[in-house]
């Protein structure tokens, strides 16, 4: 990696993994909430929804904001959290995934409640008619029926991890290895007038959003033509 | 035996209650009235009834379900898997291996395994779903209009499978047919679903008849095939003391029972026999009851102990001044005259 420095290297791999894990626990929180919401329609659904939908419309730094107030080890939630990781959560890993996690939650939750709500009481039933339990319709029938849904949210929430600015900034701070993701690193170079390492983080963070988008738009063309 | 009482949720909030012997029973009803409702929710389908018992115990539809395949009228299959891994994964969860061989050469699907639901036609899927729905050797095989998409020949064909198979299989079968003709071929018995529940459920002929006033009237007579005496695509049956004409182009292998299928619209009367005409059946018979309906007159008469229906205009009613007890000559062409079982 002589083509961007070391300290970069380092923010380029947090980043993606940061991506990767809100990635997988988005989807896998995602996936049986939005479905026990499409199968029961339980009341207060549109609350539910709602409060999903918060992070797409506050500003990051609002969250990020609320969050650092909530991660304070002085009162609870923050000390309760505190004890239940068992470390401190402002300007640490773990307290830039759960704001990872609530930042992106729309990204995951939106595509696939709204698959589910279209191609999922078919999938299921077709399942229930063959005799299938619910766990095995759910996991061999609903989720591989709306896999082009799936991939793109994965790849959204990935996409969208990736770029998170704002509240990171908020809660993580800027501490390598631990917080620095790509996008602080970026506005670090910029600030110290470093173009050329600027130049080179921008076209990295570029070159994999344009990929992550042209693989979701290929997994759903593969899957209408199959 | 074939024996619940079942009451669906509002909007329909119908109560049916059947009670019939073993074997296979027709469904009928208008349409809208709530037969593929009724079946769905006997499937363990949306909507779930407000109270199921079955042989008077009552039972969750999600444990009835697992005893019970439905074979809807779009079957539901699953759009990414192909019909060779639907048959697997169904056959492996029901440790079936050998029926399902048994199963893919008698319904005819041994070409189809490797094609996703979407490249079936109509009547393959309907065939695929019917191969599935078996696999699960269900007590009770809930058909809702499974053969709508199929042409004669693959009916005449797939009937007689079918019938050996849940006979092998022991399974009670409940049928909704949109052709009358479909019922009287495969079943003995009919329940008869109206707005408020369960009007008739019994025996085929008097559930055929009772059902005339709602759909087309028709009749069903039993008679004998006499198949050694079968020239030229005529098939005589005899009928009492008379032999019926049917024109066919099956013709049962050997003397046997037959049900013949004859619509009253197709039956004529004349009140002397008639010389040098094509019609190949006149029958003697004695009026025994006239009904005026918005579109005629429904004759009843009795010949060889079996009723016969026949539907004649107001005016012609008049001008032969039909009356009851009358004796009246009915003409009918051979291939008025359906075949349903025996074949």
């Amino acid at each position: 990696m002589a083509w961007i420095d070391s300290c970069d290297a380092q923010a380029l791999l947090l980043t993606l993994k940061l991506a990767a894990i809100t990635t997988a626990i988005l989807m896998a929180v995602c996936l049986p909430l939005t479905w026990w919401l499409v199968r029961r329609d339980p009341t207060g659904r549109t609350l539910i929804q709602s409060l999903v939908m918060l992070p797409l419309v506050l500003p990051p730094t609002v969250l990020g904001y609320y969050l650092l107030v909530a991660f304070s080890p002085s009162h609870p939630p923050g000390s309760w959290l505190a004890r239940l990781f068992d470390q401190q959560l402002a300007f640490s890993f773990t307290g830039i995934l759960i704001g990872s996690l609530i930042y992106s939650l729309p990204f995951a939750f939106r595509p696939l409640e709204a698959a589910l709500q279209q191609n999922g009481p078919a999938l299921d039933e077709a399942g229930r008619v063959l005799g299938f339990p619910v766990w095995y319709r759910f996991l061999f029938i609903v989720i591989p029926g709306i896999r082009p849904a799936l991939v793109s949210a994965a790849m959204l929430c990935f996409a969208h991890t990736l770029g998170e600015f704002g509240v990171v900034l908020m809660i993580g701070g800027n501490i390598p290895g631990e917080t620095r993701v790509m996008s602080v690193a970026l506005f670090e170079h910029v600030e110290q007038m470093n173009y050329q390492g600027a130049n080179r983080l921008a076209l990295v963070m570029m070159v994999i959003a344009v990929s992550t988008v042209l693989l979701s738009q290929w997994s759903g063309r593969r899957h209408d033509r199959l | 035996m074939i024996d619940f009482d079942i009451t669906l949720p509002a909007p329909l909030a119908l109560r049916a209650r059947v009670r019939a012997r073993s074997g296979w029973l027709g469904l009928l009803g208008r349409s809208g009235v709530g037969k593929s409702t009724l079946l769905r929710a006997l499937a363990g389908l949306s909507p779930a009834p407000t109270r199921l018992t079955v042989a008077d115990q009552v039972i969750t539809p999600a444990l009835l379900g697992r005893r019970v395949s439905l074979v809807g009228q779009t079957p539901a299959l699953v759009e990414h898997w192909t019909v060779a891994r639907h048959l697997r994964r169904v056959a492996r969860r029901q440790r079936a291996d050998q029926l399902a061989r048994e199963l893919i050469q008698g319904l005819d699907i041994d070409a189809l395994q490797r094609l996703y639901p979407h490249q079936l036609s109509g009547g393959q899927r309907r065939r695929v779903a019917l191969a599935l729905a078996l696999l699960r050797r269900p007590r009770l095989l809930l058909l809702d209009e499974p053969f709508s998409a199929l042409d004669d020949d693959s009916r005449y064909r797939l009937f007689p499978k079918l019938q050996a198979l849940t006979r092998r299989l022991g399974c009670d079968v409940i049928l909704v047919a949109h052709q009358i003709e479909d019922i009287a071929r495969l079943c003995d018995q009919v329940a008869i679903l109206e707005p408020d529940g369960i009007a008739y459920c019994g025996g085929l002929l008097a559930g055929l008849r009772r059902y005339q006033g709602q759909a087309s009237p028709c009749s069903v007579l039993l008679g004998e095939a006499r198949s050694e005496q079968a020239q030229a695509g005529l098939l005589p049956v005899a009928f009492g003391e008379r032999t019926l004409w049917v024109r066919t182009r099956r013709v049962p292998s050997a003397a046997a029972p037959v049900r013949l299928l004859l619509h009253a619209d197709d039956v004529a009367l004349s009140v002397s026999g008639l010389e040098g005409v094509s019609l190949m059946n006149q029958l003697p018979a004695r009026i025994t009851a006239l009904t005026v309906q918005a579109d005629g007159v429904l004759v009843e008469c009795l010949c060889e102990g079996q009723s016969i229906q026949a539907r004649v205009t107001v005016c012609s009613r008049q001008r032969l001044a039909l009356r009851e007890g009358m004796t009246v000559t009915l003409l009918f062409k051979a291939s008025a005259l359906s075949l349903l079982a025996g074949w």
